[in-house]
């Protein structure tokens, strides 16, 4: 018997990554000219942003089901082991709803604990780490939960978006339109602040907005875990690695993409920063 | 009577226009779709206006010249989505009355089929439950009388009058942002009004059912029972509010013409434009090609319009803008909540490209002025009172303004002033401004940008004179760097290109132009491109300005 971490594929966790931790990912779907694909599992990244760029109608997305919350949690169940459940923030998403609903009919007790972690993308995905790590060690599900919980408020996520198209296509943009505009075609800096989206800077070259991304980053450092991450910009990505040394060392630096989900939102082009800041 | 002459119905058309004036307003108000930003009613009126005025001065006109006439004003006077398609209404009706000397109920019947296919075909993506549906509703109704042995023209259009009012309160059924709104669709109740006009003239005044239509002011704000969904004419306010969260973009509009007046294919340029905006109309007539759409960026729209040709009456606005105006006229809140900090943003400037530009990225207010329209320091104080946040920073962005917002400033601690000379240094500074900082920390923030940017200036001489050493001549264009006389040139774009040369640019710098509505669209994109060319790396952006006075204004930074 152990304790299992379950999360959705919004935490942007290469699929290796969580497969050597033993964490479950459950595909999110996305919808792609009225058919439901599943992030990960039959969309690949490329495919899924050369269709992106060239469609008229943009993608949109759904949670997983509460049908497939309960088969990967009754699978894990019968083999005896506990579950952590850490997802996307309930203010973007309705993941956490499919995963209440599964653990109400499963009857499961305290089997299963479920987290509203109030981040997205990789910042999610270095939490999730984070606790396959510690679920090794943990005495109990509580205690578990009970660390998961305290190291939350030390996430930080800055992104930098190439254009504010997807958002708004994708209905996200919410209160910012009005200080971001479309006429100037700025690239928005967003950063996650409790759960939500808000813009930060509004720089107007990508290799400005890179500067300050890196300068908005690295004065939070140094840091316990770091992860850089791109959509389309491999090239971007890497520089942002290469720079963030004030944070951590360059090989400590985990890279990766963002996946069909949050990839309809922050289009081609997009560039963020996550890190965990080491507990003082 | 069996046939109606081309007088008649002339005065019947001017009769029309006269009714849908005195009921411009309660139209305006039912506008929610495409974009709530209740210009319908005003959209038609100048339309059918731009149509009579065509034929005015004619006299004993045949109504195959009346509906050439008619159908050509129009065109050239459309404004708004319901205009063009009114427009290519006339245009269809023209072409059934080819050659008619007169109208007999047949001709009719055919003038209002082939009038509602052309409007269907001007639209890229037709909707029911708009005035298109309304229009077809039309030859139905004659069609239907004619097969019951009436072939007066005058009882057949009062039919189609009838038809058409039936159509128009079926919308809400139809259309369910109207069911939402409780209002019947602004362009159908236009097209009901001008019928109706019309109508009245041609039977001599005889008292018909258009006075159960409001008239503007009248005693009766509410709408006939049957028509209006919610009862009176008014917006449900809660639709409206709700519809401010949306991003509409951009209103533009513009005409093409080819230079060889070689013919454009409407249908090609409305395929291609609806790909790039959601709400598209496209009409062609004597060799040039009307276009308005709505989009959330006018750059490439414009980009794509002045590659078919020269463009003509462009016409951009900010739905944004528009949209909060009308809000506001409808007894509603302000558009921009106060921002945590309680500190607001407000603009002076003028064109609706900049007007558009600083509310849609953080101003909480526009200020209309500039060059040689100073605002009053009453104008700066009202627009500060009328944020409703606890602090306001104005930004003057022209020297000849910063004295009045200095002076607005003076004395009332809660409105502070940075020193924007230009509207690139504005524009700098806005971007600076974020909503959750306090108002010390956005003023130094906001101030520190200013010498971030270099500003120019583009304008015409309209004396000689020789300033900062050099000799102009009238008719010249001049580039002023930072309120520094830096070029003279024959263009604007070579004004434009010397002056951004003696600022100095880099690869890694940032060029932004703001075509005034003097100002060459083509022309600019050409200089973009060429510098993008010469400086590879370099972003430079050409936006829409519109503002009067400077053909370009632009920033390197």
């Amino acid at each position: 018997m152990a304790i299992k971490i379950v999360t959705d594929s919004s935490a942007d966790l290469p699929a290796e990554l969580a497969q050597q931790r033993q964490i479950t990912v459950l595909p999110c779907y996305v919808i792609m000219d009225g058919i439901s694909h599943q992030d990960g599992v039959d969309l690949s990244h490329d495919d899924f942003y050369r269709r992106l760029v060239s469609m008229d109608r943009p993608p949109t997305t759904a949670q997983p089901s509460a049908a497939d919350f309960q088969s990967a949690y009754s699978g894990l169940l019968e083999q005896g082991h506990q579950i952590l459940s850490i997802h996307l923030s309930g203010k973007l998403s309705g993941t956490l709803n499919s995963a209440e609903q599964a653990r109400s009919a499963l009857n499961a007790g305290e089997a299963i604990r479920i987290i509203d972690s109030r981040l997205a993308s990789i910042t999610l995905g270095l939490v999730v780490l984070a606790a396959a790590e510690a679920a090794e060690r943990a005495g109990s599900l509580e205690d578990l939960e009970g660390q998961v919980r305290d190291g939350l408020p030390r996430t930080e996520a800055f992104f930098l978006l190439d254009t504010l198209e997807f958002l708004e296509k994708g209905g996200r943009i919410g209160k910012a339109q009005a200080f971001l505009g479309s006429v100037l075609r700025v690239k928005p800096i967003l950063r996650l602040v409790d759960g939500e989206v808000h813009p930060v800077e509004r720089p107007r070259t990508q290799a400005r907005g890179m500067t300050r991304l890196l300068e908005l980053a690295g004065a939070l450092g140094p840091a316990e875990r770091v992860a850089v991450i791109y959509s389309t910009d491999e090239e971007g990505a890497r520089h942002l690695r290469r720079n963030l040394t004030d944070l951590a060392p360059e090989e400590d630096i985990i890279m990766v993409r963002f996946g069909p989900t949050l990839g309809t939102y922050v289009g081609p082009g997009a560039l963020g920063i996550a890190l965990i800041r080491r507990a003082s | 009577m069996t046939l109606l002459s081309g007088q008649h119905l002339k005065d019947a058309f001017a009769a029309a226009v006269l009714s849908l004036e005195s009921r411009r307003d309660s139209i305006n108000a039912l506008n929610v779709f495409p974009v709530p930003d209740g210009d319908t009613g005003t959209n038609m009126l100048l339309t059918i206006r731009a149509a009579l005025e065509r034929v005015e001065d004619s006299q004993d006109i045949t109504v195959a010249k009346l509906f050439r006439g008619l159908a050509d004003g129009a065109f050239w006077g459309a404004r708004g989505n319901s205009g063009v398609i009114f427009s290519q209404f006339l245009v269809g009706m023209a072409k059934a009355f080819e050659s008619s000397g007169a109208c007999s109920g047949s001709g009719l019947e055919r003038a209002f089929r082939l009038g509602a296919d052309a409007a269907y075909r001007s639209v890229g993506d037709p909707v029911e439950g708009t005035m298109l549906t309304v229009l077809r509703s039309l030859s139905p109704a004659v069609a239907h009388g004619l097969e019951q042995g009436e072939s007066g023209p005058v009882a057949l259009w009062e039919a189609a009058f009838d038809a058409s009012k039936e159509a128009l309160a079926r919308t809400p059924q139809q259309l369910p942002v109207l069911r939402q709104a409780e209002v019947v669709d602004a362009g159908g109740m236009g097209v009901v009004v001008i019928l109706g006009g019309a109508l009245e003239h041609l039977t001599g005044g005889v008292h018909l059912e258009v006075e159960a239509l409001p008239a503007d002011g009248g005693p009766s704000h509410k709408l006939p029972s049957g028509i209006g969904g919610g009862g009176d004419g008014r917006v449900n306010l809660d639709h409206l509010h709700g519809s401010l969260g949306t991003a509409w973009g951009y209103c533009i509009q513009f005409v093409v013409q080819t230079e060889d007046n070689k013919a454009l294919d409407p249908k090609e340029i409305r395929a291609r434009l609806t790909n790039e905006g959601s709400q598209s109309a496209v009409v062609a007539g004597g060799g040039a090609v009307r276009v308005h759409v709505h989009a959330a960026d006018p750059a490439p729209v414009l980009s794509y319009g002045s590659s078919l040709g020269a463009l003509h009456q462009i016409d951009v606005q900010s739905m944004v803008h528009q949209n909060h105006g009308f809000v506001a006229d409808q007894g509603g809140n302000g558009p921009i909540d106060a921002n945590p900090a309680g500190v607001a943003v407000i603009a002076v400037a003028s064109g609706e490209g900049l007007c558009g530009l600083f509310l849609g990225t953080g101003c909480a207010r526009v200020v209309e002025g500039g060059q040689t329209m100073n605002p009053s320091v009453q104008g700066l104080l009202d627009a500060a009172r009328a944020s409703g946040a606890k602090h306001t920073i104005l930004l003057p962005n022209n020297p000849n303004v910063v004295s009045a917002a200095r002076q607005a400033a003076a004395g009332n601690p809660r409105i502070h002033v940075v020193d924007s000379s230009s509207i690139p240094q504005g524009v700098a500074a806005l971007l600076a401004f974020s909503p959750q900082l306090s108002w010390e920390d956005n003023l130094a923030a906001m101030e520190e940008a200013l010498s971030t940017v270099k500003s120019i200036e583009v304008t015409q001489a309209v004396r000689a004179a020789t300033i900062g050493g050099m000799a102009v001549s009238p008719g010249q264009y001049v580039a002023l760097l930072d309120n520094e006389m830096a070029a003279v040139d024959a263009t604007p774009e070579g004004a434009l290109r010397r002056a951004l040369a003696a600022a100095g640019l880099t690869r890694d710098g940032l060029v932004t132009v703001y075509v005034g509505v003097e100002g060459g669209w083509r022309e600019a994109e050409d200089l973009a491109n060429r510098l993008r060319e010469e400086m590879e790396g370099m972003q430079v952006d050409v936006i829409y300005g519109g503002q009067p006075h400077y053909h370009h204004l632009a920033s390197v930074e």
